[in-house]
């Protein structure tokens, strides 16, 4: 042994050591991902735009870049990029007051929304909003703000003379965009994810419509059987807000993909009056899907309404009379009973009817807006590092501004790219990001039928952040690594081609062993356990419960739940097997922003970790914790978020 | 089409060209008058020539005492054909270099195999799924028994290896099951393969995927006496075909066209006449084989589908049929995949490798005028197809009945394969023998038919398929609802393998 080998290996036995020293504790968070292992020096100066704001007379286009975390200003007249600013880590949603004095950018990182000078794009103040803000969007006056926080699952109501939140408004799960009427009086959210649904039933979103006058919420309209809702647009009539969403499959078995039987894609078209109905039309065709609309903007007359699909590179150009007449709209309200609305939402061969045109875009087409003059549509091309300009007579794409991205792809950037096209699928049904939006989760449970035939072995989704430690994958545990996961595995339980294979697999497996884990809000980094979290700690580790009884090693949390990652990477039965499960043993699932990935247990059958113990946990057989007070669980809950 | 060329020579003899070409043609020289041994393929006796940019025809198969069906390669460098050395010698699938050489037999003892195509690399070494080889899928008379009209030898599809599968040596799938007869497959751009079924008389256009999964309706009613054939993929996402009322013997018929946006409703009539094996070209246009109405042989010409007409006559040979030309160029292959009936193992019914399962989402969804009542139906019984053997099917047909109305077909006979429970939702969910042709009656809780399937179905062993409904709308994606039958996840078993079944040479049950 050489002598550095044999310093290395003290020094890594005294680190172990002293870890378990102190009671296993794991205050540091681990690291979790490999970016600064593969990460090529190109990878930090990708620009990736995402999000799109037009200046009312058209003539600046800002541009938010969530790869340099820039903000770019582009003169549409030049098509010149002009300035740039405001450096924040995950810069997504943009909003301009009505004087046209402030520029707002939120950091998704950050969990702050920035003021900036709209001509210099210099940064005035800042101000901590929610957990991963998303949409913004000023009031009528422009006293206030709005901003959608994905994490939180609430809007910020910030006052803008003392740039401080006021208010916190319960949304639905995963707020994502907000649009808002011509006079901004109200305001329209879309939702990421399903509001918690009775187990096996389908995924239900929330609209949540606030008066921004007022500041409070004034509705919720349920979009049903639809989730990962995202983009948002209001008719310019007023009459109707458009949700570019998924209307999912994930309640029948997973035997194909021909016929829509995987997921398809479209737009809900919601009536702005009270009260009023949804009905949904798909983009899709009979052979052909465009996965993961994003972006959804009206032409100022309201004829054409365009939908980036990001996982197909392009743009869905509707005609909103033909759409209207498909659905009898007469009057602002839609014509259709239910159950014609219900088999319209099913009906691939109905985008013939409304479909003008499929405009090509560079690559993952995002956010897009339609100039005030009707004429231009920009389209945030986000892996291509460019924006297509598409003009709206010729439904043809006239021209590109490049945002000076390198010109080299590499490893991960080629990673990003595979992952979020559907390219890989049949018929393009679904790309990864289908059901990783974010490279996190979608919420929902599955029934892969071909893991132990259909209706049972029913799979939660899990996130994609921060598991490159965390071998074995899959519930079951049975995939080594990610290479067998993301290589033959998924290309025969979900894409049905021949997948991801040599270079390409290694570019995917190396882009998801990548991706971070997010900041945790129970635990800002370098930040001591709260009192209560410590509490939660005791009950994590203890050795005997409360009447004096001990707990076997096997039975305490930590027992499983190791650190650093919260998993001991192996199987076990906690009592969990269902009358649909054909075996009762799963993997430990690792335990880092624990709070972001409800549904909880292998098929996701649990609403929340609180119901993990108080519902499906009638045995001690998940740990013993029926013998916990109120507090202690509230505390071992608390703790456990802090991971 | 007036003849632009001369008599046809021996190989390498050079001929009249029509004008100059971009790019070698390979094509079919039919003898006018010979006898088909199934409609719409080319005649014994036929040979396979090249027509290159210089006007040069060159036989490639001299030696050959017919040869048919030519398919080029993806990298455009060998054609693979159906051929046979001597007259009484079956039809084999060959494969040769583009000039001709090189030889290899890639078929034997399998009946006539015919129309071969070529497949997308693909691998079937579980589980990692590695090693890609070149695959084939033809159509084969090997069931060596008769159509279930009985007029025929039941010609099938097949899937077979070209190079050797690691640690498996050869593999050979039988990948349609219909009792009726198919053929004329070509590959569309997502890989499935298209092909045409004939059911009840008629042919219609259907896919499914290389390894016989996820049978589906492409184009085609099968209620009326239409037949559409020889379908092809154009560039623009459009598929031509022809169309003929029954299947005329020489395979000659209507010019249609569809597009894959909306192909159970974009169907176009593009040309009334005598065509033959559409193709794709360079550019919009396509190959086709065309002759006058009044008589006289097929030749070759470009189709323009935006004129509709024949905007280039490319060579016509009087003394024979010129058809099935087809670029001598490479293309893109389309994307591969992995068969699901290699997760067979996988199944929750244990060992069982001769078993498929098919789950329905709901029996009352249904685009018929006469769909069965809600509620009216509690069982679903599976009724198996057995073909008479040749001599047998033969007398059966000879009842004369009329095939378009006639369920079960004369020819065949049939057996119960089981019954399971219809859930109150509809939903049924059971495993099925696989590889076995059946259709299903759906039962009252009496025990008689409320409605019968009038076609064949069948699910490869150790695959899994779902039905929407019993003839629903296929323009309809399926309702995303966990039904009675899935929640109960048990499938119900009918006998698995109750009959047995005979298994081919080399191939792999």
């Amino acid at each position: 042994m050489s002598p550095m080998l044999g310093l290395a290996l003290a020094a890594l036995w005294i680190a172990t050591t002293a870890r378990g020293a102190v009671g296993e504790r794991f205050d540091e968070r681990p690291v979790s991902d490999r970016y600064e292992r593969y990460r090529g020096p190109a990878d930090e100066l990708y620009k990736s735009p995402v999000q799109l704001l037009l200046s009312p007379d058209g003539g600046r286009l800002y541009v938010a870049c969530e790869g340099t975390g820039e903000v770019l200003l582009i003169d549409t007249a030049t098509t010149a990029v002009v300035g740039h600013g405001g450096v924040e880590r995950l810069p997504f949603g943009l909003a301009l007051s009505p004087d046209e004095k402030s520029l707002l950018v939120g950091s998704r990182w950050e969990n702050t929304v920035s003021e900036l000078d709209p001509a210099s794009l210099e940064s005035r103040r800042g101000v901590r909003v929610g957990d991963d803000p998303h949409g913004i969007s000023f009031d009528s006056t422009g006293e206030r703000f709005f901003v959608a926080n994905l994490s939180t699952n609430d809007i910020s109501v910030v006052d803008m003379a003392e740039f401080r939140e006021t208010r916190r408004l319960p949304a639905g799960a995963g707020p994502f965009d907000i649009a808002a009427t011509e006079e901004r009086r109200t305001l329209y959210v879309s939702s990421q994810y399903s509001e918690p649904v009775p187990f096996r039933t389908p995924p239900i979103l929330e609209l949540t419509v606030v008066d921004a006058d007022a500041g409070l919420i004034w509705e919720r309209r349920r979009l049903r059987s639809t989730v990962i809702g995202q983009g948002l647009a209001v008719s310019p009539d007023g009459r109707f807000v458009v949700t570019a969403l998924e209307i999912p499959k994930n309640l029948i078995p997973e035997t194909q993909l021909a016929q829509g039987w995987m997921v398809t894609f479209g737009i809900a078209l919601t009536e702005t009056r009270p009260g009023g109905r949804s009905a949904f039309l798909l983009i899709d065709e009979p052979n052909l899907y465009f996965a993961d609309p994003y972006g959804v903007d009206f032409t100022p007359d309201g004829r054409l309404l365009f939908i980036s699909s990001s996982g197909a590179d392009v743009v869905t150009v509707i005609d909103v009379a033909s759409a209207y007449e498909r659905l009898e709209v007469r009057g602002g309200e839609i014509g259709l009973d239910d159950q014609e609305i219900s088999r319209l939402a099913r009906h691939l061969g109905a985008s013939d009817s409304y479909v003008l045109a499929r405009v090509p875009t560079g690559r993952n087409p995002k956010g897009l807006r339609v100039s005030p003059d009707g004429r231009f549509v920009y389209v945030a091309n986000r892996l291509s590092d460019d924006i297509t300009i598409i003009d709206t007579n010729s439904l043809e794409a006239i021209g590109s501004i490049d945002l000076g991205g390198p010109d080299t792809t590499t490893v991960l950037r080629h990673g990003a790219v595979l992952f979020n096209h559907a390219s890989i699928s049949f018929q393009k049904q679904l790309s990864c990001n289908t059901c990783h939006p974010e490279e996190h989760l979608d919420g929902l449970s599955y029934d892969i039928a071909v893991d132990g035939g259909m209706g049972r072995n029913l799979v939660d989704n899990r996130s994609l952040r921060g598991i490159s430690e965390t071998a074995p994958f899959k519930w079951t545990g049975k995939n080594p690594t990610l290479e067998r996961q993301e290589g033959p595995r998924a290309a025969q339980l979900f894409f049905r081609t021949h997948g991801f294979v040599r270079d390409e697999n290694t570019a995917i497996v190396r882009f998801i062993e990548s991706i971070p884990l997010r900041p945790n809000r129970y635990r800002e980094t370098g930040a001591a356990l709260t009192e209560f979290q410590l509490l939660g700690k005791e009950m994590f580790e203890r050795e005997y419960d409360n009447f004096g009884r001990y707990i076997p090693t096997a039975n305490r949390c930590i027992g499983c739940h190791k650190p650093p990652y919260g998993t001991d990477r192996k199987r076990h039965d906690i009592g969990s097997k269902a009358t649909h499960d054909r075996d009762g043993v799963f993997d430990t699932p690792h335990l880092s922003n624990v709070h972001q990935k409800a549904p909880y247990l292998h098929d996701g059958r649990c609403y929340s970790l609180e119901e993990l113990w108080t519902r499906f946990n009638p045995d001690d057989t998940h740990g013993v914790t029926n013998d916990m007070t109120k507090d202690q669980l509230n505390a071992l809950i608390e703790y456990i978020k802090s991971f | 089409m007036s003849v632009a060329l001369g008599l046809a020579m021996a190989a390498g003899t050079v001929l009249a060209s029509a004008g100059p070409i971009e790019h070698s043609i390979v094509f079919v020289q039919e003898p006018r008058s010979a006898e088909r041994l199934y409609p719409g393929v080319a005649a014994e006796g036929s040979r396979i020539a090249r027509l290159d940019p210089g006007g040069t025809v060159t036989i490639l198969t001299e030696g050959f005492a017919s040869a048919a069906d030519p398919t080029v390669a993806f990298d455009g460098q060998s054609i693979l054909f159906a051929g046979k050395e001597r007259g009484d010698d079956p039809w084999n699938v060959w494969e040769m270099s583009a000039s001709g050489m090189d030889l290899r037999r890639c078929t034997d003892e399998l009946g006539d195999c015919r129309e071969p195509i070529y497949l997308p690399r693909a691998a079937v070494d579980s589980p990692n799924f590695e090693a890609r080889v070149r695959w084939i899928e033809f159509v084969s008379t090997a069931p060596a028994v008769m159509n279930d009209l009985g007029d025929e030898r039941l010609r099938s599809l097949y899937a077979a290896n070209l190079d050797p599968v690691p640690e498996r040596g050869d593999v050979l799938w039988r990948t349609t099951y219909n009792l009726g007869g198919d053929g004329s497959p070509s590959l569309l751009s997502d890989g499935r393969v298209l092909y045409s079924a004939r059911q009840r008389g008629a042919l219609g256009l259907m896919t499914i995927s290389w390894a016989g999964e996820n049978l589906n309706p492409f184009y085609g009613s099968h209620d009326a006496f239409v037949s559409q054939h020889s379908a092809a993929e154009l560039p623009g996402r459009l598929v031509a075909f022809i169309e003929s009322i029954g299947p005329r013997a020489d395979g000659g018929g209507d010019l249609a066209m569809l597009s894959l946006r909306r192909p159970l409703h974009s169907r176009e009539l593009v040309a009334r006449g005598l065509y033959r094996t559409p193709h794709p070209f360079d550019d919009e246009r396509m190959l086709v084989s065309v002759r006058p109405e009044e008589g006289g042989s097929y030749g070759i010409g470009l189709f323009d589908p935006e004129s509709r007409e024949v905007v280039r006559e490319l060579f016509d040979d009087p003394e024979w049929n010129d058809v099935d030309a087809m670029l001598l160029a490479p293309r893109e292959p389309p994307p591969a995949r992995i068969p699901t009936v290699e997760f067979a193992s996988v199944l929750d019914v244990g060992s069982l490798r001769s078993v498929g399962q098919l789950q329905c989402l709901n029996v009352y969804e249904s685009d018929r005028a006469r769909a069965p009542a809600q509620g009216s139906v509690a069982r679903v019984r599976l009724v198996e197809g057995v073909p008479r053997d040749l001599e047998e099917g033969v007398v059966a047909a000879s009842g004369g009945a009329d095939p378009d109305t006639t369920w079960p077909p004369p020819a065949v006979e049939t057996r119960p394969l089981g019954e399971a429970p219809v859930e109150e939702d509809g939903s049924f969910y059971l495993n099925v023998a696989g590889d076995r042709p059946f259709y299903l009656e759906l039962l009252d809780a009496r025990g008689k038919a409320v409605k019968t399937m009038r076609a064949w179905s069948w699910v490869r062993s150790g695959d899994q398929r779902g039905c929407i409904g019993c003839h629903e709308d296929k323009e309809l994606a399926p309702e995303n609802r966990a039904t009675q039958a899935l929640i109960r996840a048990q499938p119900a078993m009918p006998p698995a393998d109750r009959y047995g079944a005979s298994v081919l040479p080399g191939e792999e049950r």
